[in-house]
């Protein structure tokens, strides 16, 4: 097929060269033609070769047979294109299919692994809380242990209630609770001994009132009984044996003797009451150095108190006194009733005036050499109460660091299992801060309300001083010129302000 | 919220707090009367500057004078119309009498100040002490223990003492400052009325 169709090929080529012009205008017109009209020219394809026609009858033939050649062609590839594209198709549909039940089956898969999780997670919390509530009901069970054992149960040494289920347990632990509640909530009666006074043992009828007083009524002596350790009973130091014998003959006494314990070994433990002074040797050496501290700032403040209140005496009334009397010239007798008088302010005032007849600037001089002097024993303690209370703080702080550090040995030594050890340590660390403090406030307070007393008297006694020099200066130099004086209030009228 | 609420939040507060509480509370209320005190003493009364002050006092005698700075005025101005020998000695000792009252309490505010927040650490270490007790008493297995009270009271007092102490600190600086203020005037009113300009004046007006 292809060796003919080259040979066409090659004639067509000379038909070319030889007359181009013609070829031109027949192959533009043959097409259309050949186009429209397939289906007819197809079965002349085989004949046409065979045959020998004129040159352009050849060709067309030759066209139309290639043309229907290649239709055919066409026809077979497109057939052959369908195929596939339907075959194709139909894979892919398959394969489609495969994918989408493969999807499904991971979804399905996913949430039963979900589920699956779910279900372990659930496990696990369960099992978390069987074991939480395990170790709670262990617990429970040693604490009932501890407290029933106390009354006299053994549970633990049973190999029945170890060998039982829980609930089982649960239960006779709850009977157990009970049946102690119903015994101790009764009076018993029983033959039992027990100690005398004397220390010889009687038996007779010990009568026990549930678990917290007991009577005992033998031959040999009868009275309240008490727990005398390991589970024995000795006669009260106090005989009240008709009550005992009253209670035995089952009748109630006028007046109920009792005493109260706890359980039958154990007496009430009663508090200490917390006194100071319990309290301060708790704190340790530090606390009683505070404490002494704050003795001394206590003695240095009535001390102190003591010269201030007499520095300070009746000193309005006094330079009241001596103004008037200086007013009125009498400088000797101003002079007497300073001396007469105690005090910080009638000193320096004694002294002024016995200097009243010197120049200004020496007077002043002298005034204040007095008040230097006076000042001296105002200040006296001052400055050591108001260190006593800068520094007590600071010891409480010290006591406080020192039981800390007696805290941490504790723990060194013994763990922090036990909160009662370290909390004592830590109770006895704050003490000393507390007794501190409790020192430092007070003193702080009045040593600061004493310095400013202190700075009051100087003032004053600064300012009688200096009154008693200014009417004494006035009068001097005023009563020669009082005639020509103009002021109708008169020279002293602002003395009274 | 009425008074019985008021009154009973209080007394709950105050039994909080433990034996600090009454001490706190006297500091408190002396605390404020001292600063009303000093808040009443330590009123200038005038606006104007001494100087100008001063000028008008001298015009209209017979003013009635009111606050501090004017009263002072007043009373040195009748000093100074007696032309005493020393006049500034005879100011000193008039002025005395003032300015002592200036200082007035300002000792009692500075140490309520001080000690107030020292009273509340107190009563914090005072409600430690009870917690730790508390939790030393505590049996096995117990769940009351006495912790969440002694916190409480141990960090109720310390509040306390601060809620006393810093309104009590602001004031304080507050009044000091006016303290200084009045102080540094008096001694200018004393400058003035020793000052040549006005001791002629002074006797230029006692002349009329």
């Amino acid at each position: 097929m292809m060796s003919i169709r080259s040979f066409f090929i090659c004639l067509m080529m000379l038909w070319v060269i030889a007359n181009s012009a013609v070829v031109q205008s027949e192959d533009n017109s043959s097409i259309p033609r050949v186009a429209g009209q397939p289906e007819e020219n197809s079965p002349e394809q085989s004949s046409l070769p065979a045959q020998k026609p004129t040159e352009l009858e050849t060709l067309e033939a030759a066209y139309k047979r290639e043309f229907a050649f290649l239709q055919s062609q066409k026809r077979e590839l497109e057939q052959r294109i369908d195929n596939f594209r339907q075959k194709s198709q139909a894979s892919e549909r398959q394969l489609e299919g495969n994918i989408r039940s493969l999807e499904q089956k991971n979804v399905s898969l996913t949430a039963e692994a979900d589920r699956l999780n779910r279900s372990i997670e659930q496990v696990e919390r369960r099992s978390e809380a069987a074991r939480e509530r395990n170790e709670l009901l262990q617990m429970t069970f040693k604490q009932a242990n501890a407290t029933l054992e106390s009354y006299g149960f053994k549970l633990q040494s049973q190999a029945q209630f170890e060998q039982a289920a829980p609930e089982k347990k649960l239960a006779f632990l709850f009977g157990q609770g009970l049946r102690l509640l119903r015994q101790v909530g009764q009076v018993q009666r029983t033959q039992d001994k027990f100690f005398l006074g004397d220390g010889t043992e009687a038996e007779g009828t010990v009568i026990r009132f549930g678990n917290i007083a007991a009577y005992g009524v033998s031959p040999q002596g009868a009275g309240i009984l008490v727990p005398a350790g390991g589970e024995q009973f000795k006669m009260w130091s106090q005989p009240a044996p008709e009550v005992a014998k009253t209670l035995a003959a089952g009748q109630q006494p006028p007046t109920l003797k009792i005493f109260l314990f706890e359980s039958q070994d154990q007496a009430i433990e009663e508090k200490a009451e917390k006194t100071l002074l319990v309290t301060i040797n708790e704190g340790g050496p530090v606390a009683w150095v505070i404490m002494g501290l704050g003795g001394v700032a206590l003695l240095l403040i009535l001390l102190r108190v003591l010269f201030l209140s007499g520095a300070s005496a009746n000193t309005r009334r006094l330079t009241q006194q001596v103004n008037d009397l200086i007013q009125q010239g009498k400088h000797q007798q101003a002079q007497e009733l300073c001396q007469q008088t105690r005090g910080a302010i009638a000193r320096v005032m004694a002294a002024t005036i016995r200097n009243l007849d010197r120049d200004r600037p020496h007077l002043e001089d002298i005034i204040s050499e007095a008040i230097l002097h006076e000042s001296a024993h105002l200040n006296r303690f001052g400055s050591v109460i108001l260190i006593i209370a800068a520094i007590s703080p600071l010891l409480g702080l010290l006591g406080t660091v020192t039981g800390m550090i007696s805290t941490f040995d504790i723990i060194t030594e013994f763990g922090t299992g036990d909160p009662k050890l370290l909390s004592s340590g830590i109770s006895i660390a704050l003490i000393t801060t507390e007794v501190g403090l409790a020192v430092a406030i007070p003193t702080l307070f009045v040593g600061t309300l004493l310095s400013s007393w202190a700075e009051r008297i100087k003032d004053n006694m600064e300012k009688a001083a200096l009154r008693v020099t200014n009417i004494s200066q006035v009068d001097k130099k005023v009563e020669p010129a009082s005639a020509a004086s103009a002021e109708p209030e008169g020279p002293l009228a602002y003395s009274a302000v | 919220m009425n008074f019985s609420e008021i009154w009973e939040a209080g007394s709950h507060f105050y039994q909080a707090g433990g034996y600090v509480m009454p001490p706190l509370m006297v500091a408190t209320l002396l605390l404020w009367f001292a600063i009303g005190y000093r808040f009443w003493i330590l009123r200038r009364g005038t606006v104007l500057s001494v100087r100008e002050c001063l000028c008008r006092l001298q015009e209209e005698p017979h003013h009635q004078p009111q606050g501090m700075i004017e009263h002072m005025i007043v009373q040195g101005l009748a000093i100074a119309r007696t032309r005493p020998p020393y006049l500034r000695r005879h100011l000193d000792e008039v002025f005395a009498a003032q300015e002592q009252e200036l200082k007035k309490f300002a000792t009692l505010i500075r140490s309520i100040v001080v000690i107030a927040p020292l009273l509340g650490l107190l009563g914090t270490v005072v409600g430690m002490i009870e917690t730790f007790e508390s939790l030393a008493d505590m049996a096995l297995f117990t769940q009351s223990g006495g912790i969440a009270g002694g916190i409480s009271q141990a960090l109720f007092t310390t509040q306390m003492g601060l809620v006393v102490a810093i309104p009590g600190l602001l004031i304080k600086g507050l009044l000091d400052r006016k303290q200084k203020q009045l102080e540094m005037e008096f001694a200018q009113i004393k400058d003035l009325l020793c000052s040549d300009t006005f001791s002629s004046a002074t006797q230029a007006a006692s002349n009329f």
